[in-house]
């Protein structure tokens, strides 16, 4: 049973979306129904297995397949991190997406590839050697694009091509770091404290290469400047689509990538040593300040929301690229944290989007008064994001700052305070509009009566991962919290 | 059980500030949460001080508890702003906003209230961030021109001494590898950073605190708030930043000659520069915000002494706590004059406002049998502790600082006068509900210096009343002002807000700048992929829809995937 568990967590979404892929268009209440019993199973598998592990049960599915290659799905508390962020930001998105999604053409299309994304994204996150990895890494690559150009106007295509065309190329780089490794090494498992440090001395020069091969290849989808640009782009996406994308599935892939290839293949002691975090180090300082000063000065709520996932996806390969259990547990726990507080930012920008039409910064004025919880819980991400306790946010940055100071790379502290000082200065704005002006939109600002202000299947949703993004915050110190969570792994991450 | 009230301190206000912004509560509702804020602050100063609540799973596990100064700042703060919200409930009647008001006011009390109760640096952080953001809204809350400015530079100065708080924090934390507040001085002192941290923490606070050169918020933000609000700013609030600097300052540890005399610096020019600029001024709450810059500049002389010599620390902080209590009530019923002013329409009234103001203002100046009086000869006999050479001077520079607050508070009272003989029957309102609140203030400033005997504990270096004589110089400003008056003397004007106008237009200049110049470049970046992609890869069309068929039908896709789904079962063996 322990050997199938895994892929059943894969295959729960696997299996709707091909379900769904022959569903006639029409059939709205199947089709609605599938992907909440999809999710409801996939959280239900997680569950058993998260259960499982605390008694101490390892839960692992091998087989061989073609070239001597290993195909490895194996649960460990790293992975858990992310498929439990997948799984229950799944089921919010899924049904997020059935109300965003009414009426619109193609939805047997959209929720297949949907599901898909999902289940690529567990199996990055369940991928327990670089091939398997590699493997999920290109699936979910082909199933976001289809989400990505699901308009199919124009914008949308050519986005959807800037888009494969960054992507593929690094899945490219990523199948040569993974193949050149292979022939170097032979089938190697993702361990904790890495693998690749018991190797023979002669290769280490090989492995430098290697490495950075890869974090390129990963830098693509976790955002990496000057790797970045399909981000903005990719946001002519449906609003679910880009929810997923910024907080689980596409960027999340590549900085899980990283931590994997840092943390269980190299170990992030040999690569300290072998001075290759010090790269990683600064091409994340340098995309955590860049992406906020681009962040600044965009109109459009979705397009500074993508700069600001630019930025605020770098705090976790800054937490890889230093030496120190804290700055470890910071970039880790930023996973989790990230994820929460931008899916509740970009639920809430499609609220907008979709019941007022209001998709730029500069028609928000005073729309607090109009959605006071969808702007409440948009207040609670973006404070988040600045980093202002107590919401999720600021345990990451007080983790990645003790961090910076605990490996004695003090200068990262003023990447963080002008990312914070950043990310004020483009949150504020918003929250003052929102908030302190008054409505001169064409919209109506007045609530409606009797009725909720937003869709239910809208307004749920947000609502639910706001209070998350506040409940890691202010629960941090629990034992249930994503803090724990990377507290236990990086516990076992420095294990000498 | 235990430390149940430390719990309701914050989470009272904090859940009915989060009720109030979520629902549509009934006015009365909201005011009666707003008059009854600090009631849980209350008894768990009086009745239940040793109180100890610990909560492993809130932050990063924290403790609540109530320090020694804690305790006294705690005080003031809930009676400061129990005052406020019973002046609110007659101040707010005809306001369309009370609701953003009543939200503002309680969860920037519950901040202001929780960080007294912090025992660790995270907690304490949170509090403060709580407070600081919510108060914004308390400065806009007017919504003219000028406060929108006004909270722009509050926001931006705080967001500034946030950072500077932060990485203060986080070196110290580092410091002390533990985030507990008690272990944090030692920490500091033996860290080889220790002066950069106490530069980050001391101007950190300082822009809560007015310290100079970061004060300039202060003038801005007072006029344009509403005016129990104003009280609960000045008098309570910039305490915090106070607090700040005694909770975290390595002070006591170690004698910091340097720091001390940067503060002893900073805390005179604060004091004599910033009572110049108020008695220029013509709205009567600029001229109460530089009075109450100029006391925390008297206030940064008493950490500087304490900076500067470790025995000292501990008479400091003592002396210092009583000074914040003294000066937070005094401040408080001063700023809440203004609004008592224009609920005064009859002429008895009116001369019942200016006497209350004078006596408030003789509290802060020191007049005799005032708490400013017994925090004036406590900070003379303190100064004992200063180094040679300065222990001569800070004892004069004490009396000059009296006179110059005589001055400067004069001019409040005048301000007060004419703004009543000017004032039109339309501009009166609030009436007896006002008056009543403020004579409530009053007495509560007048009775500071009996309170010590029962609540505060006694600081060694208090030197009890001087004798009428002692208080020469606070007469004398009052009497320089009315002659300057009569003489019809022009000083220079400084305009409210000083540096911080400069600080303002800078900013908004560079944003200017950037939002015409350099933003719009960055978003034409010359390489583009397709730049890129059509140089290595020519005759790829450009533009134009060729979506292919797995995007065009969802069964054509699913008939792909479930293709390799058998082909990867099959490569497995199956």
């Amino acid at each position: 049973m322990n050997a199938w568990l895994p892929i059943a967590v894969v295959a729960s979404s696997l299996v709707t979306g091909i379900v769904i892929f022959f569903l006639p268009e029409h059939r709205r209440g199947v089709r609605s129904l599938l992907n909440i019993a999809g999710a409801l199973l996939k959280l239900f598998f997680v569950g058993w297995m998260a259960v499982g592990m605390i008694r101490g049960e390892t839960y692992e599915s091998r087989f061989s397949i073609i070239l001597g290659f290993d195909f490895l799905l194996k649960a460990d508390p790293l992975a858990m991190l992310l498929v439990g962020l997948s799984s229950v930001l799944w089921l919010l998105t899924t049904i997020y997406a059935i109300g965003y999604l009414e009426g619109w053409k193609n939805r047997s299309r959209f929720f297949g590839f949907f599901s898909f994304c999902v289940t690529a994204s567990v199996g990055v996150a369940l991928a327990g050697n670089p091939i398997t990895f590699f493997i999920f890494y290109e699936f979910l690559t082909l199933s976001t694009y289809p989400l990505v150009v699901h308009r199919g106007t124009d914008e949308a295509l050519r986005a959807g091509r800037t888009y494969l065309w960054y992507t593929m190329a690094g899945g490219a780089l990523v199948f040569v770091g993974t193949v050149w490794l292979h022939v170097l090494v032979g089938s190697v498992d993702f361990t904790e404290a890495g693998v690749l440090r018991f190797m023979d001395a002669s290769l280490y020069p090989q492995f430098s290469i290697i490495f950075f091969i890869l974090i390129a290849g990963l830098g693509v989808k976790a955002a990496l400047v000057p790797l970045h640009g399909w981000l903005p782009v990719a946001m002519v996406a449906p609003a679910p689509v880009s929810a997923l994308l910024h907080a689980v599935a596409v960027v999340k892939a590549g900085a899980f990538g990283i931590v994997r290839v840092v943390y269980d293949l190299y170990g992030v002691a040999f690569a300290d040593a072998r001075g290759l975090l010090t790269p990683l180090m600064l091409a994340a300082g340098f995309t955590i300040v860049y992406g906020s000063v681009r962040a600044l000065t965009q109109d459009d709520l979705k397009r500074r929301l993508a700069f600001s996932t630019v930025s605020q996806v770098s705090y976790i390969a800054l937490g890889v690229s230093m030496l120190g259990p804290l700055a470890t547990i910071g970039g880790l726990v930023h996973l989790v944290h990230q994820g929460l507080m931008k899916i509740t930012l970009f639920f809430c920008a499609g609220i907008f989007a979709e019941t007022v039409h209001v998709k730029k910064i500069s028609a928000m004025n005073g729309i607090g008064r109009r959605f006071p919880w969808t702007m409440g819980a948009f207040t609670i991400g973006a404070l988040g994001m600045i980093g202002v306790p107590p919401v999720a946010g600021f345990v990451s940055k007080w983790h990645l700052g003790l961090g910076a100071l605990g490996s004695g790379n003090g200068l990262v502290i003023l990447v963080l305070l002008a990312s914070t000082a950043l990310n004020a200065g483009y949150f504020l704005p918003i929250l003052y509009r929102a908030w302190f002006r008054d409505p001169d939109g064409p919209w109506d600002e007045h609530m409606p009566v009797r009725r909720a202000e937003a869709p239910l299947l809208l307004l749920v949703p947000c609502i639910i991962t706001a209070a998350l993004s506040l409940a890691a915050g202010l629960l941090a110190g629990s034992e249930w919290s994503p803090l724990a969570l990377a507290r236990i792994i990086a516990s076992r991450e420095y294990v000498p | 059980m235990s430390g149940g009230w430390l719990a309701a301190t914050i989470l009272y206000p904090l859940a009915a500030g989060v009720a109030t912004l979520l629902m549509r509560l009934p006015p009365v509702v909201l005011r009666f949460a707003m008059a009854t804020l600090a009631v849980p602050a209350g008894v768990a100063v009086f009745v239940d001080p040793d109180a100890v609540l610990q909560a492993d799973a809130l932050l990063l596990g924290t403790t609540l508890a109530l320090g020694e100064p804690g305790r006294i700042f705690l005080l003031f703060t809930a009676g400061l702003w129990t005052l406020a919200g019973l002046y609110g409930w007659f101040y707010t009647r005809d306001d369309r906003r009370l609701r953003g008001y009543t939200a503002c006011t309680l969860l920037s009390y519950a901040g202001n209230a929780g960080l007294f109760l912090a025992t660790d640096a995270v907690m304490f952080y949170g509090c403060f961030a709580l407070m600081t953001f919510s108060a914004y809204g308390l400065v806009v809350h007017t919504r003219t021109p000028d406060a929108i400015r006004a909270g722009r530079l509050y926001i931006g100065m705080a967001v500034f001494g946030e950072l500077l708080v932060l990485s203060g924090l986080l070196l110290s934390v580092h410091a002390a590898g533990t985030a507990e507040i008690s272990a944090l001085p030692a920490a500091v002192s033996a860290s080889p950073h220790r002066s950069g941290i106490i530069a980050l923490l001391l101007f950190g606070f300082g822009v809560k605190a007015g310290l100079l050169p970061v004060h300039g918020w202060l003038p801005l933000a007072h006029p344009v708030a509403p005016t129990p609000a104003s009280a609960v700013l000045s008098g309570s609030m910039i305490k915090a930043g106070l607090f700040g600097w005694v909770l975290f300052l390595p002070g006591g540890t170690d004698s910091f000659p340097g720091w001390g005399f940067a503060c002893l610096a900073l805390g005179a020019t604060a004091a004599l520069a910033a009572a110049y600029a108020g008695v220029t001024q013509t709205h009567p709450k600029a001229n109460l915000a530089y009075s109450s810059i100029s006391q925390m500049g008297v206030m940064t002389i008493g950490i500087g002494i304490g900076l500067s010599n470790a025995d000292a620390w501990p008479a400091a902080i003592g002396l210092l706590s009583f000074y914040a209590l003294n000066h937070a009530f005094a401040k408080g019923a001063l700023f809440l004059a203004v609004g008592a002013a224009h609920a005064a329409a009859e002429k008895t009234a009116r001369i019942w406002v200016t006497a209350g103001s004078v006596l408030a203002g003789l509290v802060i100046a020191g007049g005799p049998f005032t708490g400013g009086e017994l925090a004036k000869t406590g900070l003379k006999k303190l100064s004992g502790y200063a180094p040679d050479g300065l222990s001569i001077v800070l004892p004069w520079l004490l009396v000059i600082s009296s006179f110059a607050t005589a001055l400067l508070l004069s001019r409040f009272v005048h301000l007060q006068w004419r703004s009543m003989q000017e004032a039109h029957d339309a501009d009166y309102h609030g009436g007896a509900g006002l008056l009543g609140t403020w004579t409530l203030a009053l007495a509560a400033c007048a009775a500071v210096p009996w309170m010590i005997a029962g609540l505060v504990p006694v600081p060694a270096v208090f030197g009890g009343f001087a004798s009428l004589a002692g208080a020469w110089p606070v007469f004398l400003g009052g009497l320089v002002y009315a002659g300057a008056v009569r003489l019809k003397v022009k000083p220079m004007r400084i305009p409210a807000g000083d540096i911080g106008l400069a600080i303002l237009d800078a900013s908004s200049g560079i944003a200017r700048w950037w939002t015409t110049s350099v933003a719009p470049a960055m978003e034409k970046p010359r390489v583009s992929v397709r730049y890129v992609r059509n140089a290595l890869i020519p005759g790829v069309p450009d533009e134009g829809g060729r979506d292919d068929r797995i995007t065009r039908s969802p069964v054509w896709a699913g008939v792909c995937f479930l293709t390799l789904v058998v082909l990867m079962l099959w490569s497995l063996g199956w």
